[in-house]
């Protein structure tokens, strides 16, 4: 806690507190009272390796020790409100899903050097917008975009309005 | 290992009394790793071997007990893996294994089935025999040298997997068998650990068999289980062999459904995935469930049964090996009715408002509503109706609170005009369900047992088939699975035979140890008391009860009969549902409504939202027999307990719990506030009640009754369940009950 507040009391000596205050909200740090998601993904990088950042500004964050093996590879999504997983770029889904251990750094270099080549056909990365919007696409249980999956109740409980129906 | 001997030792008295000791189970489990075992340091600490390569000898698999029969001559002598067993004769090879505690592979043999031999898994090695023999078929011989360790069998064993490998699919991670399935385990323990498989497997039609069971045909191994116990054990012809070689399948022949009523028995023998359960398909993998070890309360024979919970959810429901009641079988209705428990749920207190809509309030609000309505009647005017699927506890806390209130107008449902609640012997099954099997002539007489308790029929079927029994039937037509005598629809028929006048008397006359069933649907006849005095004369006259065998019998028909009677409430319910201003009925849904006068006021305590909440003014939410403990007695007087598998819904309280807290409100305390309190009084009450696992036979005979004046009257006898699939609040609330009715009743 002490360093916390003592890494906030360097933000703000050295960036002056209007800026301090605009950087936390580009953050994210105010959303995060309201999103859980994103105040445990603030938690979790604390102590945290950042591996890379990509071209959209994704940050991907690695902490081989005191993690649960598997749940040790995460992303921060640059866009704080409506982030959802197709943002992330190709390159990083490999190094993310624990497919391969290379970082997205280092296949995006060997995309420029194939560059030349694959202009032709490569396509930039864009995130999923099918849909109408954010209720069509997935989002996990608990997500702040997801209301209707905090419902546990798993009996269906008898009504009485359709006694009157009938 | 060491949690599931504790498991045992923590789970029921019963199971504690007769649960092996822990070195038993462990012999029981070893045949996972047959190696093992023998390889542990403890196995090698308690007996040093003198030969390294001979294990040392076993405990019988599963602790069983093996009796020998009274005459050496008729016992004899083999060797298992190098030591001596005795068994009786008659056993065949397998059996003797088993007595030697080896557990052999198999997948076609069933102890309950007769013995097909078409598996080849169970090959061992004899000595003097040139190949390897099926085990399950081959009978034992004197002196016969059993090898179940060596190359030989180990190397049969392999090649048959192989074989049964080659067309089975590779579908495990989709197949709801999953780490249940007999082919994964013995594929592990005994088959090799590559295939040269390479040409296209096979593939099946699946069938459509119904609601309940789904096929997958693919997987099929050809075991004939499922086709063995339909036509042996529950009596339908419906399923068969068909083709021949690689397109040998399982059918029913032409395109039919499967209309037993112990279909979904076939979900439980079946080794591999074929048949498996389709309400249960891939909502859960076995490996996530919680079992708990209950009783079903749908009918009257307390099968034993294991809920499978995941969570707050009821996953499904198996059954539990229980030899004097269910063996290890049970009904469609018991394994599918679960998801009735999470329909239609009553889970909060509801006042019915002045404009006539229910409202839910507090418990507290609620039950003050209750007590001020009970100060103002009359304490005559006050009726209490416990329900079908009442335990014993409620119907304790029901009968103390309407006494103390001052009325002694407490009844159960089903129970008839006059409940004969005077001799135990009246109203329950005295030659228990076991006894049953040595039983070679039944008179059914107005029951149906085949749609009031499928588990007591396949008794009777069982019997039938053993020994031939004779089975004669007075009754409406109806459907019986086994050979039987239809006699006559009415009392008429029975007066004959009482008087000796009908044909049937002769085969009562030279039968052994006849039984007499009579159905609980008698009870709600006006003349019950001529009908049963009739029973017992013919009983009297045909010796059916005698000192060393009580043939006379009452086949109840809701789990909350029996015990209700034990208790006393044995009130008339025409008369006390006419004249009352206050009306509280404990989960009571098929009391006739229409009778309640309009003034009256109804308290509805129940768990589900059924036929009584529509008349009711206030409803108090209670819990399902799957959520609380309770004391059920069946049919034949076996007393048992239900364990809470799942937690209870909303704002619901145990049906004891809330008379004691309503008992406080309107002034009238119970004077037990804990489980073991209730109890208590239930043993001043009816002592039997509270020996758990136990059948309490009637001690007194039926023969200090007084005379009947009535006369017996010629009204045919009814159909008493006209819905096999629903009958109580529970079933009713089912969907898959819902889907059975509408698609294998025959109209």
């Amino acid at each position: 806690m002490a360093a916390v507040v003592r890494g906030v009391l360097n933000g703000i000596r050295e960036k002056g507190l209007s800026n301090f205050l605009r950087h936390a909200r580009d953050e994210g740090y105010f959303k995060c009272l309201l999103d859980g998601n994103l105040l445990q993904t603030k938690i979790h990088n604390i102590g945290a390796t950042l591996v890379g950042v990509d071209k959209f500004g994704n940050k991907y964050y690695e902490k081989l020790h005191d993690t649960q093996y598997g749940r040790h590879r995460w992303v921060e999504y640059a866009e704080k409100g409506r982030y959802n997983a197709s943002q992330v770029p190709p390159e990083w889904h490999g190094w993310l899903h624990h497919i391969t251990d290379s970082t997205g750094d280092k296949a995006s270099f060997l995309l420029c050097l194939l560059e030349q080549n694959a202009k032709a056909y490569i396509v930039d990365h864009k995130e999923n917008f099918s849909g109408e919007g954010e209720e069509l696409i997935y989002h996990s249980k608990g997500h702040a975009l997801n209301p209707g999956q905090r419902d546990w109740t798993r009996y269906q409980p008898w009504e009485p309005k359709k006694e009157e129906a009938t | 290992m060491a949690f599931f001997a504790r498991a045992i030792r923590h789970s029921s008295p019963y199971l504690r009394s007769r649960a092996p000791p822990p070195p038993a189970v462990a012999a029981s489990c070893r045949w996972i790793s047959p190696t093992a075992a023998a390889g542990s340091p403890e196995a090698g600490a308690a007996v040093a071997p003198a030969d390294p390569e001979t294990p040392p000898p076993r405990e019988p698999v599963g602790g069983a007990r093996v009796e020998l029969p009274s005459n050496p001559e008729d016992a004899l002598e083999v060797f298992v893996d190098g030591h001596a067993v005795r068994i009786p004769k008659g056993f065949t090879v397998l059996q003797a294994c088993e007595v030697a505690g080896v557990d052999i592979p198999r997948f076609c043999y069933h102890s309950r089935l007769s013995i097909a031999g078409n598996c080849r898994m169970c090959l061992v090695e004899v000595e003097k025999s040139p190949k390897p023999v099926a085990s399950c078929a081959m009978p034992a011989l004197p002196g016969m040298k059993i090898k179940t360790n060596t190359p030989v069998a180990k190397k049969a064993r392999e090649g048959v997997m192989e074989f049964l490998l080659m067309n089975h699919p590779l579908d495990c991670p989709i197949c709801d068998q999953g780490g249940e399935c007999d082919l994964q385990d013995q594929s592990m323990a005994f088959g090799a650990d590559r295939g040269r498989f390479t040409e296209m497997k096979r593939s099946v039609v699946d069938k459509n068999l119904g609601p309940l069971v789904k096929t997958v045909m693919t997987r099929c191994i050809q075991c004939t289980r499922c086709v063995r116990f339909a036509s042996e054990v529950a009596g339908v012809q419906d399923l068969g062999m068909l083709g021949r070689g690689s397109g040998e399948e399982i059918g029913t022949y032409v395109e039919k459904l499967m209309t037993s009523e112990l279909s979904g028995n076939v979900i439980d023998i079946c080794p591999v995935g074929a048949l498996t359960s389709k309400p249960f398909a891939f909502k859960a993998r076995n490996w996530e469930l919680k079992g708990t070890e209950t009783i079903d309360v749908t009918d009257a024979v307390g099968s034993n049964i294991r809920v499978d919970s995941r969570g707050p959810e009821v996953m499904r429901i198996v059954p539990r090996l229980n030899e004097d009641i269910n063996e290890e079988w049970i009904s469609d209705k018991t394994r599918f009715c679960y998801d009735g428990l999470k329909r239609q749920r009553l889970n909060d207190p509801m006042i019915r408002g002045t404009d006539g809509r229910f409202k839910a309030v507090t418990w507290r609000d609620a039950l003050a509503v209750v007590a001020e309505v009970l100060q103002q009647v009359k304490p005559e005017e006050i009726t209490g109706v416990a329900g079908k699927l009442s335990d014993a506890e409620s119907m304790m806390a029901l009968k103390d609170f309407v006494n103390k209130m001052g009325s002694d107008k407490v009844l159960c449902e089903g129970n008839g005009p006059s409940p004969p609640a005077d001799l135990r012997s009246n109203y329950l099954m005295n030659t228990s369900i076991a006894g049953l099997e040595k039983a070679d002539v039944f008179l059914l007489v107005g029951t149906q047992p085949r749609v009031e308790a499928a588990m007591v029929n396949a008794r009777i079927r069982k019997t039938v088939r053993a020994t031939q029994a004779k089975v004669a039937y007075i009754g409406p037509p109806t459907d019986f699975n086994y050979d039987h005598e239809h006699l006559g629809t009415g009392p008429q028929t029975l007066v004959e035979i009482a008087e000796g006048r009908h044909p049937f008397c002769s085969t009562l006359q030279s039968a052994k140890n006849p039984v007499i069933i009579a159905g609980a649907g008698l009870f709600d006849r006006e003349d019950q008391d001529a009908l049963f005095s009739t029973i017992e004369t013919v009983a009297k006259k045909f010796n059916v009860v005698r000192p060393d065998w009580n043939g006379l019998n009452v086949l109840l028909l809701h789990a909350a009969q029996a015990a209700a009677l034990d208790l006393g409430l044995v009130a008339n319910p025409t008369e006390s549902i006419k004249s009352t201003k206050f009306l509280y009925l404990m989960g009571a849904d098929d009391v006739d409504l229409d009778k309640v006068p309009d003034d009256a006021f109804v308290v509805y305590q129940g768990h589900h939202g059924d036929k009584a909440v529509y008349r009711a003014n206030v409803i108090l939410p209670s819990s399902a027999f799957s959520e609380k403990e309770g004391t059920y007695e069946n049919t034949e007087g076996c007393t048992q307990w239900t364990i809470p598998a799942v937690p209870t819904v909303g704002d619901a309280r145990d049906d004891w719990k809330i008379l004691r807290a309503l008992s406080e409100v309107a002034g009238a305390q119970l004077p037990y506030d804990s489980l073991s309190g209730v109890r208590d009084r239930i043993s001043m009450v009816a002592p039997n009640l509270v020996h758990v696992d136990e059948r309490e036979p009637c001690t007194i005979s039926s023969e200090v009754k007084p005379p009947v004046k009535q006369q017996v009257s010629s009204t045919p006898f009814k159909t008493v369940v006209e819905n096999f699939y629903m009958t109580d609040a529970i079933t009713r609330a089912s969907k898959i009950m819902a889907q059975c009715s509408a698609t294998l009743l025959k109209k």
